[in-house]
């Protein structure tokens, strides 16, 4: 490749060997001529590589374009999620597979602004505002819409929108995702209904709770209204009434000389006799028969006081209202009283002095107090424990009232700690695993919590319940019988 | 490069026509049927070519390579053999030279220069008259395509190419076997006389052309390799042998940007820096370039941008002294396009495919 020095040792070769060296001649002459043609020649293949290099560049650009279209064709038409692409105008310039599917739209039908049928006339003018309002602040938008199929089926879907922008920064476009949320909105009406249910049914075992404690109550106030009675009953059945009547028929048979038999027959000062005895008796018997009676009557009015409190409890949920939480528990106690003293359970009560009034639904508290308190007088009866103890303790503490039920019973194994409030867990033999859990539950419920604490079996347990003393700003306030 | 030699080389350069005056007039003096011919008027033909003795001489002598002179003067004989010259004309021509420089130069420098001239008349009778043909006789291919060219059937030559790669040839066989031994082989024959430059340039266009219609097999390949940029600094007559070392990088998966002949050095840079390239080949076909080269390298070398460019260098001076690339500060220099892909992908640490 030394063309350059051959020329040169050419002109040397011919000047050295003189004009008559062959060829010399005829290269000088042409030297001046094939250099420009050489020259030019070489600019165009110069031209042609480079043009063949550009060309092989956008021969690879082109192929990777082809395999991006692809890939893209590839993922919208495979994408487990409905796909549209908009105009700046929100005008469908495409639409994928899975978005026919879902709608049951053609492609065509979804293009320009044939997509918005596919939105359900209860959500669409809410959906179509908050789209715009998003688009002029530039902002992605979100929101879970019905859809209305071709064949009328109502479908719910997860749709997000983002703008697309062009060469600086423009928007040119925006992408929508559409994701099928049916079935999840079925299991959640599904799992809502569940729990409501689950709500009642707990609601309900409670209420029943209360209803034992109350008929227990009542029934041990019923047995005092039937001693009363017995004991009115026997007084009246030993009543000398025979006597009396034997006494008045020898009276009524003297007829109108009866001043005679009282003058002058012998019988007639013992009947005078009898007759003040009888006064006696009487006298003496009506105390003690009247003293009956008030007990009678009293014990009617608790057990009338019982069903009324009872009845106030059980006809309403729902209302607030401002009152001491020491009331609930003195209510509740009562409630609990006679089994208390039947089972010799001591109840010791630490209410601290300032404690403020919650506002909260009664009723639920009730509800959760009566169950704590029922659960801590069952633990300590299957203690064998001498001195049976349940203390309750109300204390005001960062904004809440908290409320401990403590009882030295059986405790709580370590390992049911964690699933003592879960729903249908009991350790008792005829419990349903309702109690604990429908409170947490209501605690949660009133803005409050309740939690457990034992130390293990034979230790006793302690459960806490806190209730915020402001009422929640967002409590729904409704009434139901 | 060294110091000294620089001095020898830019003293004889910057004084060649007048050492080239004092050659001629010894060599009348040798040769006194010179004056017969020519009469007292010394052909200027002759004082230009003795002048270009005293070139390549300079740039031996500032390459520090006897082996470049003697490979000039080698060649220079063979031409004069078959143009009907005697060799012995050459050789005293070069004893006239040796004369004038001792006579023109410092000592000190005629020192440097003289054993040059010595060691090619030492050489000189052991040079052969004649090169033997670059094509193999047994492979037909490159006989057929030189004798197309030679009848100035380009298309002919170009069909023979294309049927080629249809039966499965590879495009670097192509090049290797063809194109690069036709090219080497019609130099051969300017060189015996066989052929004409109108010829030569004729086979060396078309040449360049068939290549240009193989670009679609070359330029198809992605790229897994590095970037390279290619240049010559040589005049742009020169570029057939870098551009054929471009393609096959191009074919080895490199992305290649030729940037033609006699770019300016800082257009080199910042093609460099805009290519993002990996690496540089420098095609230099004739001695003279060598220090071209060199500023060029020293200019990559001192920019920032182009650190961890490597750099190739390759072409006649670097074919003739292996060893001229560790002088300028390249990073190799190969000798053909599959030496220089070796070499490329070794200095960037890439696999050969």
């Amino acid at each position: 490749m030394n063309n350059r020095a051959l020329r040169r040792a050419g002109e040397i070769a011919g000047g050295s060997s003189g004009p008559d060296a062959p060829g010399r001649s005829k290269a000088v002459l042409d030297e001046h001529l094939f250099t420009e043609l050489s020259r030019t020649n070489n600019e165009l293949v110069n031209l042609q590589r480079e043009m063949a290099r550009r060309n092989a560049q956008l021969a690879v650009a082109q192929r990777q374009l082809q395999a991006s279209e692809h890939r893209y064709l590839n993922l919208s038409a495979c994408s487990p999620l409905g796909i549209l692409e908009m105009d700046a105008k929100g005008l469908c310039l495409y639409s994928n597979p899975r978005w026919q599917a879902d709608t049951g739209f053609e492609p065509e039908e979804s293009l320009g602004e044939g997509w918005r049928r596919a939105l359900d006339g209860r959500d669409a003018p809410a959906f179509l505002e908050e789209w715009k309002a998003k688009r002029d602040l530039d902002e992605e938008f979100e929101r879970q819409s019905r859809l209305a199929t071709k064949e009328g089926r109502q479908r719910w879907a997860q749709i997000r929108s983002r703008c697309i922008r062009g060469p600086g920064g423009v928007i040119v476009g925006h992408v929508f995702t559409v994701v099928d949320i049916t079935a999840g909105k079925q299991a959640e009406a599904a799992l809502e209904k569940a729990h409501q249910e689950l709500l009642e049914v707990s609601r309900r075992a409670g209420m029943a709770e209360i209803a034992t404690g109350v008929l227990h109550n009542v029934g041990n106030v019923l047995n005092s209204v039937n001693v009363s009675a017995n004991v009115l009953c026997e007084a009246v059945r030993t009543m000398p009434v025979s006597d009396l009547d034997r006494v008045v028929a020898l009276l009524l048979a003297q007829g109108p000389g009866i001043g005679t038999f009282f003058s002058h027959d012998p019988r007639g000062p013992k009947a005078t006799q009898f007759l003040s005895r009888l006064v006696e008796s009487f006298t003496a018997t009506r105390g003690a028969q009247l003293e009956e009676v008030a007990l009678l009557q009293k014990n009617l009015d608790h057990i009338k006081d019982i069903v009324a409190m009872q009845q106030s409890y059980a006809r309403v949920c729902g209302v607030t209202e401002t009152l001491q939480v020491t009331e609930l528990v003195e209510d509740t106690l009562r409630i609990h009283a006679a089994g208390f003293q039947r089972h010799a359970v001591e109840v010791v009560r630490e209410f601290a002095a300032d404690l403020p009034a919650i506002t909260t639904e009664r009723p639920k508290v009730l509800q959760i107090l009566v169950n704590l308190i029922s659960n801590a007088k069952a633990a300590c009866d299957e203690s064998l424990h001498d001195q049976k103890r349940i203390i309750v303790r109300a204390a005001h503490c960062g904004g809440k009232v908290r409320v401990e039920v403590i009882d030295n019973g059986v405790g709580i194994a370590p390992q049911n700690m964690a699933r003592i409030f879960n729903h249908g867990f009991t350790t008792k033999k005829d419990g349903h695993g309702f109690g604990l859990h429908n409170s947490a539950n209501v605690a949660k419920e009133l803005g409050g919590k309740l939690t457990a604490q034992s130390e293990g079996v034979g230790k006793g347990a302690a459960f806490l319940l806190e209730l915020p003393v402001a009422r929640r700003e967002d409590e729904k306030r409704t009434v139901c019988s | 490069m060294d110091a000294l030699n620089q001095r020898v080389s830019e003293a004889i350069s910057s004084r060649s026509g007048a050492l080239a005056a004092d050659a001629v007039a010894l060599e009348f003096l040798r040769h006194p049927h010179l004056e017969k011919r020519f009469g007292k008027t010394v052909p200027e033909k002759m004082l230009q070519d003795t002048g270009f003795h005293f070139d390549y001489l300079a740039q031996a002598i500032a390459a520090g390579s006897v082996d470049l002179y003697l490979d000039y003067i080698g060649w220079a004989k063979v031409l004069l053999a078959n143009l009907g010259v005697p060799p012995m004309y050459l050789a005293t021509t070069l004893e006239s030279m040796r004369d004038a420089l001792r006579a023109m130069l410092a000592p000190e420098l005629s020192d440097v220069a003289c054993p040059y001239l010595e060691e090619t008349l030492q050489g000189f009778p052991q040079m052969p008259e004649e090169v033997p043909s670059f094509i193999a006789k047994g492979n037909p291919l490159p006989v057929q395509y030189l004798q197309a060219l030679l009848r100035g059937e380009s298309q002919a030559a170009n069909k023979l190419i294309m049927d080629a790669i249809e039966g499965g040839m590879p495009v670097q066989d192509i090049y290797l076997e063809v194109f690069e031994r036709t090219q080497h082989e019609i130099g051969r024959l300017w060189q015996v006389n066989e052929i004409s430059v109108a010829q030569e340039h004729y086979c060396t266009a078309a040449t360049q052309q068939i290549m240009a219609r193989l670009y679609p097999h070359i330029f198809r390949e992605e790229k897994t390799r590095g970037t390279l940029v290619a240049t010559c600094v040589s005049g742009d007559l020169h570029e057939v042998g870098a551009r054929m070392v471009c393609d096959f990088f191009e074919l080895d998966g490199w992305d290649t940007h030729y940037l033609g002949a006699n770019v300016p050095a800082a257009t080199v840079v910042q093609s460099l820096v805009e290519c993002r390239a990996t690496m540089l080949a420098i095609s230099a076909t004739i001695t003279s370039h060598v220090r071209a080269v060199a500023v060029l390298i020293a200019l990559v070398r001192s920019t920032p941008e182009c650190e961890g460019v490597k750099i190739l260098v390759g072409g006649y001076p670097f074919k003739v002294e292996p060893e001229l690339w560790k002088t300028i500060g390249a990073d190799g220099s190969a000798n053909g396009a599959r030496e220089a892909i070796e070499l490329a992908n070794r200095l960037t640490h890439v696999v050969a495919a």
